[in-house]
């Protein structure tokens, strides 16, 4: 069952088809990352194309995109660079390679937690710091059964963890 | 109008304005908002790009929980929008996925039917509440002020699954905007992303990511910048000042929710819609709408 349905789930996030890209470039100019990084979207899908999968997997490239979507929109081929990054990623984490930076931090606070941090209590202009509490906000969302729901994440886990 | 509110994680732990302006201003346009009480993350950040069951069981934890209560659902935050909707959209078209998902929901008492619709703040007011009847909410035209909309990434794409309104030429906040007296101007920097999906594998290229959308309001003329999104705005109003240093200039430009803005025009006091916590120099604007009042 959940073989079936992580392969049905698979096949929805890579309903792409790397080798149609003939890199016109319209994905790269319109990337913001490209403008200030080394990571290309055009790159990456010839990087595929020549079958280079594990050196991107295995690269901190897949994770430079700002996931602003804007190649997945203007694509001439049904490409969508987007959508061929996101499946590198999932497969990185499949392999158990770890992301780079906090990314990793922010998935052990919502198993643990229930959100991606606690509440902060933050800098007015005035320089005096405040929280929900001070500014008269109500309780906060968040899962009461948190050690029944990190349990259900980690059984329906299809990641590095198994 | 009753809906279900789900702030996710951005805004309840840190982005308090957006709820405090939200929480404001929707009732007084005959929007009653119910807390949607166990709601958690909903799995875009990391998990969505590394554990997608993960991703998809949190996105439709809340959608159940929304269902459970026979309301829709608002989010408030880009990110947030856009991962309720494409998992709606992948549940919907896959009924094996969404009856693996339900047996883990089961165990927390939820159940996913596919009922509950997903709105996000710019549709609540532009489709729902409608621009006319927030034109006879303001009390205070702000007149002469000359703002750019800022409408984040999520919010108009991938267009692919349902988003609030175009991917290449949007103009619901324009006209959202504009119902408050104010211009909304063009600039060629509008759809441009604020960079911050970058910013906990590499921050400093966010820095530029952002600088180039304050660089283009400050060569245009602009009084301020409205956004919809917490992620953008902890950019472009709680960086700005990192943004500033990094590029050598200073921009000074206000930097707004849209719904502080709304609230403003509506005649409510500016804390009250925490206009004290914005960091990028809104007292201008302020001193503008309110005149000696503020």
């Amino acid at each position: 069952m959940k073989e079936n349905s992580l392969a049905e789930l698979t096949k929805i996030l890579s309903e792409n088809h790397p080798e149609y890209c003939h890199q016109c470039g319209k994905c790269t100019s319109g990337c913001p990352a490209a403008r200030y990084t080394e990571f290309r979207p055009r790159d990456v899908v010839l990087m595929v194309q020549m079958g280079l999968t594990d050196e991107l997997v295995n690269s901190e490239l897949i994770w430079l995109c700002t996931e602003c979507f804007t190649c997945l929109e203007r694509c001439p081929r049904e490409v969508t660079p987007y959508d061929v990054v996101r499946a590198l990623r999932i497969e990185a984490s499949r392999r158990g390679i770890p992301p780079p930076g906090g990314i990793k931090t922010l998935a052990d606070k919502i198993t643990k937690f229930g959100l991606i941090q606690e509440p902060q209590k933050v800098k007015m202009k005035t320089g005096e710091r405040v929280d929900r509490q001070a500014l008269g906000l109500p309780e906060l969302q968040r899962p009461s059964d948190l050690s029944k729901l990190s349990d259900i994440l980690g059984c329906i886990t299809s990641g590095g963890a198994e | 109008m009753k809906l279900a509110l789900y702030l996710g994680c951005t805004i309840q732990t840190e982005q308090y304005a957006y709820e405090l302006s939200v929480r404001e201003t929707f009732p007084r346009l005959g929007v009653e908002l119910v807390d949607l009480k166990e709601a958690g993350c909903c799995g875009f950040p990391s998990f969505r790009n590394t554990n997608p069951l993960a991703w998809v069981y949190l996105s439709a934890r809340n959608l159940a929980l929304a269902e459970g209560m026979n309301l829709d659902i608002l989010a408030l935050c880009n990110g947030c929008h856009v991962s309720l909707s494409e998992v709606k959209h992948i549940l919907d078209e896959d009924d094996s996925l969404k009856s693996y998902i339900n047996s883990f929901l089961n165990k927390e008492g939820l159940k996913y039917n596919g009922k509950v619709k997903v709105f996000h703040t710019l549709q609540v007011l532009h489709d729902l509440v409608g621009v006319d009847r927030i034109k006879e909410a303001v009390e205070t035209p702000l007149s002469g002020l000359k703002l750019a909309a800022h409408y984040g990434c999520h919010i108009i794409r991938p267009s692919k699954i349902p988003r609030p309104d175009d991917p290449e030429n949007p103009r619901k906040l324009e006209r959202l905007i504009e119902a408050l007296g104010a211009e909304a101007a063009e600039y060629p920097e509008r759809l441009d992303c604020c960079g911050s999906g970058l910013a906990s594998v590499r921050g400093k290229p966010v820095l530029s990511i952002a600088g180039e959308k304050l660089k283009s309001l400050k060569v245009h003329g602009f009084d301020g910048m409205v956004d919809v999104c917490p992620f953008c705005h902890k950019i472009y109003d709680g960086r700005q000042r990192a943004i500033s240093l990094a590029l050598g200039e200073d921009f000074g430009i206000p930097v707004m929710y849209y719904t502080q803005l709304l609230g403003l025009a509506m005649g409510i006091e500016p804390n009250r819609l925490g206009l004290n916590l914005n960091l990028s120099p809104v007292d201008a604007i302020i001193r503008r709408v309110r005149g000696g009042v503020g």
